[in-house]
Parts: C-alpha cells; structure tokens; sequence
C-alpha cells in the first residue's frame, strides 16, 4: 500500500515537472500545482498513514495518528493556495489585462 | 592591562569624530583639514610618548568563542611606534590634502576616507587576532580603492583603481584561507600565543599550501614580484592619497605582517627562499622599470618597489639581524617617501607637470619644499647621514651574515636604487634652469612636507637617545636583539665596502643613464605579469558573458530544468542518507482504497500534464484536488481533507477566472521527450524518497508530546488545531502575516487597473442567481460553527475562512452587486488588518499576567473553556477570509464559463 502511494506522488511530480518544463505561459503555474499536492502528499505519507485514528483525543490512551505532519501540511495547503494566487495575479498583470 | 590600553586607544576617538562629520568637513573644509590634521598629530604625539618603556599588552572582548576568534588588540614598543608613524603621516597627509584639493567638492569625502585609511591601518597594527586584522586589512583594501579612484570621472582611473584593488582583494581571500589554515594548525589565532611558539617546530610541519595562501596575501598587499605592476598603476590618485599609500600605509601592510610572523614562519622551509627571490626581483624589476621613467610620480613608485623589495627580502631572512635592520628601514622609508610624495604634489600643483626633464631647477623656485625633497631624496639614495643610510647599512649587515653572494647581489640592487634616487635628486638642483610657476602653493602644502622631515632630522640629531627608547625598544620588540643600538660608523666592515662599491656603481649607472644622446632606453627584460593579469580578467568576463547567455536562454524551461537537475542530485544523496527500515512501509488501510482512488488521480495526472484545452486542464486538476482530499479523509486526517477541499475549490475558481480573461490556451507544445525524460526521473526520485522518507523509524515522535498535553494543557481534543493555535502558534503568526503580505501585493499588482473596471452585470439565469444566494447565506453560519468546534472537533480557523470564502465566490459567480471590488478591496484589507491585530493582542494578552507570550490563557464554566488560544484563532480566521477576498476579487468571470 505504501509503495503503492509511493508510486502515486512519484507519478503526480512527474506530471508537474513535464507541465513545469513546458514553453506555454500558464505551464509553470500548472506544473507548480500538481507539485504542490505531491509534496502534501509526501510529508503527510512521511508521518505514517493510519486508518480511521484522527488525532482528535476523546478517549485517552487510544493510539492515534501523528497530528505533526498533519499541522503542517495543514498550513502548507494554504500558503500553497497563496503562492498559486499570487502567481495567477502575475500572471493576469503581465498579459496586460 | 586595561589601563595601559585604554588610554592608548583614546587619540582613535578624534579620528571617529572626523569621520563621521562630513557635514562639518563640508562647512569648513579648510579649517577643519587642519584641525584633524592637529588632532592626528597630537594623537601621535602621544602614541609615541607611550613608546619608552611600554610592556606588551592584549586585551580582548569575546567574539566567537566557540571558534577561539576574539576581539583582540595588542600593544608593543613596535606596534606603538609603527602606529605613531602612521598617524604622524596621516597628520601631514590630511594637512597636505586640506590645500592640494581645496577647490575640489570632493574634499569632503577624501578627508573622510584619509581618516578611514589611518583607522584601518591601524586596526592591522594593533589586532591580535588574525581573523580582526584581516578585516581591517580588507578595509585599507577597499578605502584604497575608494581614494585611488578619485578622478573616477576617467576611464583610466577607475581601470587602475580596479586593478588594484583585485590583486590585493584575490590576494586577501587567499590569506583569509591561509589564516583559517594556520589558525587550526597552530591551534590558535592569536598573534601573541603564535609568536608564543617560536622555535619549537610546529612551524615546520604547517603546509606548504597554506603557508603559500598566507603569503599571496601579503605579497600583493605590499606588490612584490609578480603583482607588483599594480602600485605603479596606483598612481592616477592624488599626491596626498599616493603619499599616504606609499609610506606608512597600505603597502606596509604586508610587510609589517611578514616581519610580525617572521620570527616563527621563517622556520618553515619554503619561507626564507621564496620570499627573498620574490623581495629581490621586485627590487630588479623596479630598478629596470624606474630607469625607463620620466615621470616624477611613477619615478618614486618605482623606489616605494624597490624599498618593498628590500623590505621582505630582511623579512624573509627573519633572523635577528634582519629585524632589526627591517625596523630602521621601515622607519626611514615612511619618512622619506611621503615628503617626497608631498612635495612632487606640490611641484605639479606649481608646475602643472610631472616631467622630470620639465621640473630641472625647480628646488629653487619653491624653496621650502625642495629643502624637504632634497633632504628626503638624499635620505632615500643614502647619501649623508640620515636614516635612509642606516637602513642600508642595516640591510648590508643582515644580508652578509646570512651569505656574502647574496649580500652583493643587494648591494647591486641598491646601486640601481641610488642611481635612480640620482635620476630623481640631480634635476631638481640644476642651477643653470630656472623654471617659473604657475599657480602659488598655499602653506599647508608647505608645511606638510616639511613635518616628515623635522622628524627625520631629529630622529638623526637624537640618535643615540632615540635608540634607546624609541627605535632600539621597536626593534627589540619585533625580534631583534635586545639592547639594539643603530650606530652609522662601524668599521671597515665587509658591508661598509659593499656599500661603497655600490655607490661607485651607481654613480656609473648614472652618467650612462643620463647622457642627452642615450634615445629610447632599450626595453630590458620585464616579466610582463599585467598583460597576463589583464588578458586573465577579460577571459574571466567573456567566460562569465558566454555562462550568462547560455544559463539565460530565456527559456523558462532551460532556466527551471537548470535548477531542478542539481536539486535532484542533491536528492539522490539523501537515498544514502540512512538505513532502511522496510517496517516502517506497512500500513494500515488496505489494497482496495489504492485501487478505487490511485488510478483516478493517475489518470487525471496525466491528463493534467497533457492537457490541451482549458476545460480539460481545469477538470483534470480539479480531479486530482477531490482524490487528494479523499486520500487524507481515509488517511485520518479530516482537517486537511477539508482544507484541501474548500481550497481546491477556491483555486479552481481564480483559475477558472484568469484562463477566460487572459485567454490563453492551456497547451499547444508538441510532445517533448527530453522534458518527458526529466519529469521520469524526477517522478522515480521522489518515489523512492518518498518510500525513504516512509522506511526512517522514529523511536520518539515529537508529537507525542503534543498528544499528551492537547487536552490536559490546552483544553482541546483536536490535536492538528491545537498544534496549530497553541503548541506552534508563533509559526501560524507567521504564516497568517505572509498571506495578508500576499494579498497586499497581489492588490498592489492589480489595484490601480481594476478600479475603472465597470461593475459586473447580474446573471442572466435567474435560477443559478437563487441558488447560488441560498447556498452563500448558509456558508458563513456553516463557517462560524466550523471555527466554533475546531478545538475539539475537526474544522477550525483556515477550514472556516476558507468556506466562507467559497460563499463570496458563489457570489461573484453570478455577479451579484454587492460583490464589487472595491467594496471586497476594502473588506479584504479590513478583514487581513484585524485578523492580525486579533491575532497578535491574543498574543500578547498573558504578558499583562505576568505569563509568557502566547502563553495560553484560560476561562472555564463547566464545560465551556474559552481561552486566547481561541482568540487567536478566530485572528486567523478573519485574515485568511481577508487575504482569500482580496484574491478572489481579481477572478470576477465577466462571462460565464
């Protein structure tokens, strides 16, 4: 299972590096999008994958998953969402419209 | 300690004043030359008074104590004498510069930077530490260059100016790495315990690479063979600036740290033969290049060369003897050579030349200072007693100890030297010629020249007094014998004949030199280094042109390719890095969600790397967002399968937006396979290093901690929020700091084109209008109660912003009135600007308890716990719902999609 999501963030950094590369205007924004959810992806894979054990401690005791990498991935989103914002915002002001 | 010291550091605090004045020096450029001038002098004064009887002192400040690097200063009778010199020097320098630039604008700043020089360069004299001393020895590189540029209205001048200070700054970094290799050789970096170990062999067995490093320092500091060409160069600067450079400061640099280290380098094998070869071909290459001069400024350079020369050969020997004539030589050289400067500065100030042929007889015309430059040229060719003899002399002894070839040798040499002090001397007292000046030289210019010279002849009148207390206790200092007295009479000696023979042949080289008919003096063999320097320099810029172009293609392909390949190798190391640990790839959660979601997001992957139209491209990616929700929402992670969710859909929409404005089609590029080769790779590296990132095993994760503490400490059962608004809350701060910066200059990008934009018109289609409102009006409710349980329950400030962010998104969809920009362009700043005030008070709120910052603080009523940590969310909240209205305003789609 895990080599298998492996495969799966390998396969979606291959995908934006090829968009990233690309010559077109919009390529590197693309490229940079699908990275962006491969690397989530990745530091979240890095913190053990668990099924059905949020880290919400009702109960004490009870094993839950790692929280860390979950926080960070958390606010890693939404910088994330703003960098691509803040290039869309380039990008718009370059083409001149 | 400190009592000595301090007091003696008390004449820099007039030289500080002067350099942080310029807006006096500019007031009363004049007066207040001369009042530094005064000051510097007075400061010398007192420097030298220190001189009789003084102790070796240090004292330090800790600077980097872990690396043994301190800031550390010493005092000896050397370096105190050396430091008088150089502020008496700088005295009459400034002086001279008050009269020599009075009319230039620029004054100003060349007072400021003489004043800088004599700063640095006594920084070089009195650090202790080697790390300190070569930041001050950076400093007189980089103030030379400002000074020696001062037409730098000429190409010519900014091209030498250049010149040297590349020599000289290669030649520091070289010694930088010198420095760090003596210093973990010896252990330390401190010159007082390096000299500490003389003559106990650790010398020998230091490299000769690092050894060779240290010296190319010193070497084109003090421009000995090869890189001597740039001194010469330097002359473009002015006369005070050249006079400065070439007596007391900069150049003696380097020899001043070649005679400090002598006494324990000079057991290194390599030390004593390489720098008596380099001392001697610079003396050989300045006499032949000075024979060839008519120019009076570069005549003298030559002869600052040649005494340069002289100078590290007697360092180079590093034997008692030599220091000892190093010590008088030193003295004597700083005396002669700014007078002599000065004056030449005058006599073309006068004379509006510099021909020597020109300025024949000129010693008569302006008395005061042709007494002051045939004083000090008789002292340089060594004729009479003055200290340039006993120099001589000096050197003449120490050199015949250490062989008697070699002492003839120099004895040629210095023939070659007299001829050209000669060359220099015999013009200017031509008595038939009697050449009118110009312009009338003001006193300060007079007097300026003069100073040196008053000192050197009391330094010859108070000789046997001045050797005790003065000179002998400098010599004896730097590592001569103790007791040394400097006599001018000492026999028929072997180096008192040598000398005589030397005078006899300069005399010879003279008269053939001088004779009317000679012509063009055949060009002896010169090494021509600067051509070699020049041709290396411009291959360096053609080089680094060439790299620019082909690493700039312009491609932005080319430009991230290039990034990426040493990025990935970078990454490849980290395959290595530890032990894999295959346990740790098990998980929980089973084969059959793979199947239902990897080909999914396979698919849409390669459909996103390919697209070719906008709806493909956005309904890929789109695709892809959902599964990587879905993905976190099996993985345990409710929190971020929400935030991923509200925050794909909000950037689909700003995508969706900027394809139908700026048109652009999503993809027209062929096929390439070299890119398709590339993203394999990357995409095989990051599998494995995923797969790594998975196999490492923790014992102790640090989020242990954070499950153990969330409820009892910080009263919340969601341990992502609580990391988030608690445990890690300055990391948030920062976070929601960037995006409000984000959100500004997106707004500073857009802001001035958007506001004559018209307002949009409603929807055509009255239903889509109905329910976009009816499911707007529930966003911000849903939202409130998604920040309400977020401490406990998934949801919290970012999901909550990002939700109601969706419900203003909802509204522009079908362009509804309110949602006009510049009502969201306020309501983004707004919200961003409270959000973080919120944010920051729910910070700084314990303090007023006497708590720590961020420190929560907490209000229980039962089962309600209200506490800052809450507050602090809710400052994220309005930020980020801020900074995602500021964005989304950009996108408004003017038609539908």
């Amino acid at each position: 299972m895990s080599v298998l999501l492996a495969m799966t963030i390998g396969l979606l950094v291959a995908a934006g590096l090829y968009r990233l590369l690309g010559p077109g205007r919009l390529d590197a924004i693309v490229g940079l999008i699908l990275l962006g959810q491969a690397v989530n992806l990745g530091i979240f894979a890095a913190g053990r994958l668990r099924h059905n054990a949020p880290a919400i401690v009702t109960e004490p005791m009870k094993p839950v998953t790692d929280p860390l990498p979950q926080a960070l991935v958390l606010t890693a989103i939404v910088i994330g969402f703003g960098i691509i914002a803040f290039l869309l915002t380039l990008q718009t002001r370059s083409s001149g419209k | 300690m400190t009592g000595v010291f301090l007091p003696a550091l008390v004449p820099l605090l007039p030289l500080l004043v002067a350099l942080f004045l310029p807006a006096l020096v500019r007031r009363y450029p004049k007066a207040s030359a001369s009042g530094v001038a005064v000051l510097l002098g007075a400061a010398a004064l007192w420097m030298l008074a220190l001189v009789p009887g003084l102790e070796a002192v240090r004292i330090s400040w800790p600077w980097v104590p872990q690396m043994g690097i301190d800031l550390a200063l010493r005092m000896d009778p050397f370096t105190a004498w050396f430091a008088a010199l150089v502020l008496g020097l700088g005295a009459c320098v400034i002086l001279h510069a008050g009269g020599y630039l009075a009319k230039s604008p620029q004054l100003p700043g060349v007072l400021a930077g003489l004043c800088g020089f004599t700063l640095a360069m006594l920084g070089v004299i009195l650090a202790d530490n080697l790390y300190l001393l070569f930041l001050f020895w950076e400093a007189t590189s980089l103030l030379s260059f400002l000074l020696v540029g001062f037409h730098h209205e000429k190409e010519e001048v900014r091209a030498k100016a250049s010149q040297a200070l590349l020599v000289t700054l290669a030649g520091g970094a070289c010694m930088l790495a010198g420095i760090v290799m003596i210093h973990s050789h010896f252990g330390t970096a401190s010159i007082v315990d390096l000299l500490v170990r003389t003559g106990d062999g650790s010398a020998n067995a230091l490299s000769s690479g690092a050894l060779l490093l240290f010296l190319l320092g010193a070497l084109t500091k003090s421009a000995q063979w090869p890189f001597h060409f740039w001194l010469p160069n330097a002359m473009v600067g002015p006369a005070p600036v050249s006079a400065f450079l070439h007596s007391a400061t900069m150049v003696k640099a380097g020899v001043f740290l070649l005679a400090t280290l002598a006494p324990l380098l000079s057991a290194h094998p390599l030390w004593t033969p390489l720098l008596s070869a380099c001392g001697v071909l610079t003396v050989v290459t300045a006499v032949l290049r000075g024979i060839r001069e008519r120019d009076l400024k570069a005549l003298l350079a030559c002869t600052t060369l040649a005494a340069l020369g002289f100078l590290t050969l007697l360092a180079g020997m590093g034997t008692p003897e030599a220091l000892l004539g190093f010590t008088i030589f030193l003295t004597a050289h700083a005396l002669y050579k700014a007078p002599l400067f000065l004056a030449a500065g005058n006599l073309e100030k006068a004379f509006g030349t510099r021909r020597i042929d020109e300025l024949a007889g000129a010693a008569k015309c302006l008395p005061w200072t042709g007494v002051a430059f045939v004083i000090s040229g008789l002292s340089l060719a060594g004729l009479g007693p003055l200290p340039g003899l006993l120099g001589k002399e000096y050197l003449l002894k120490a050199t015949w100890v250490q062989s008697p070839w070699l002492a003839a040798a120099v004895a040629a040499a210095a023939a070659g030297v007299v001829g050209l002090g000669l060359k220099l001397l015999l013009p200017m007292l031509d008595w038939r010629r009697r050449p009118e000046p110009k312009v009338a030289v003001p006193w300060p210019m007079k007097l300026a020249p003069l100073l040196p010279v008053l000192g050197t002849l009391v330094l010859v009148i108070s000789l046997p007094a001045a050797n005790h207390h003065f000179l002998g206790a400098a010599a004896a200092a730097l590592g001569a014998p103790e007791e040394a007295a400097y006599k001018f009479w000492h026999g028929w000696t072997p180096a008192f004949m040598l000398g005589m023979g030397a005078l006899a042949l300069a005399w010879g080289v003279f008269r053939v030199l001088s004779r009317p008919d000679h012509g063009p003096v055949p060009a002896p063999f010169l090494p021509l280094f600067e051509p070699i320097f020049e041709h290396a320099l411009t291959a360096l810029k053609q080089s680094a042109k060439g790299a620019g172009k082909w690493l700039q293609s312009g491609s932005p392909g080319m430009q991230i390719g290039l990034m990426l390949v040493p990025l990935g190798l970078i990454a490849l190391g980290g395959l290595n890095a530890a032990s894999w640990n295959p346990r740790g790839l098990e998980s929980e959660g089973g084969v059959a969600v793979w199947l239902l979601l990897g080909p999914v997001l396979a698919v849409a992957a390669v459909v996103a790397a390919k697209a070719r139209t906008t709806l493909t491209l956005l309904v890929s990616l789109g695709f892809v967002g959902m599964v990587v929700a879905l993905w976190f929402l099996w993985f345990s992670a409710p929190d971020l399968a929400l935030t991923q969710l509200m925050a794909e859909t909000l950037l689909l929409f700003l995508l969706a937006g900027v394809l139908k404005k700026t048109g652009v089609e999503a993809n027209r590029s062929p096929f390439s396979t070299g890119r398709a080769l590339i993203a394999l790779a990357g995409g095989v590296l990051v599998t494995g290093l995923v797969l790594k990132s998975m196999s490492l095993q923790w014992d102790k994760p640090i989020s242990a901690f954070h499950i153990e503490f969330s409820k009892p400490a910080a009263f919340g059962a969601n341990v992502v929020n609580v990391i988030l608004v608690d445990f890690r809350a300055l990391d948030t701060l920062g976070e929601i700091l960037v995006l409000a910066i984000a959100a500004m200059g997106a707004t500073a990008a857009l802001g001035a084109a958007r506001r004559r934009s018209p307002l949009p018109h409603e929807s055509d289609s009255p239903w889509l209008g109905v329910a976009a409102r009816g499911v707007a009006a529930l966003t911000l409710p849903v939202a409130l109660w998604l920040y309400w349980r977020g401490h406990n329950e998934p949801g919290g400030g970012f999901i909550a912003a990002l939700v109601a962010a969706t419900g203003a998104g909802l509204l522009l969809l079908i362009r509804d009135r309110r949602m006009n920009p510049i009502a969201l362009r306020h309501a983004s700043w707004k919200l961003c600007l409270a959000g973080l005030v919120v944010a920051l008070v729910s910070s700084l709120l314990p303090l007023t308890v006497g708590k720590e910052f961020f420190a929560g603080l907490w209000w229980h009523h039962g089962d309600l716990h209200l506490g800052t940590p809450l507050l602090f969310d809710l400052g994220v909240f309005l930020t980020v719902l801020g900074f995602a209205l500021g964005f989304l305003r950009h996108f408004q789609p003017n038609r539908p999609l």
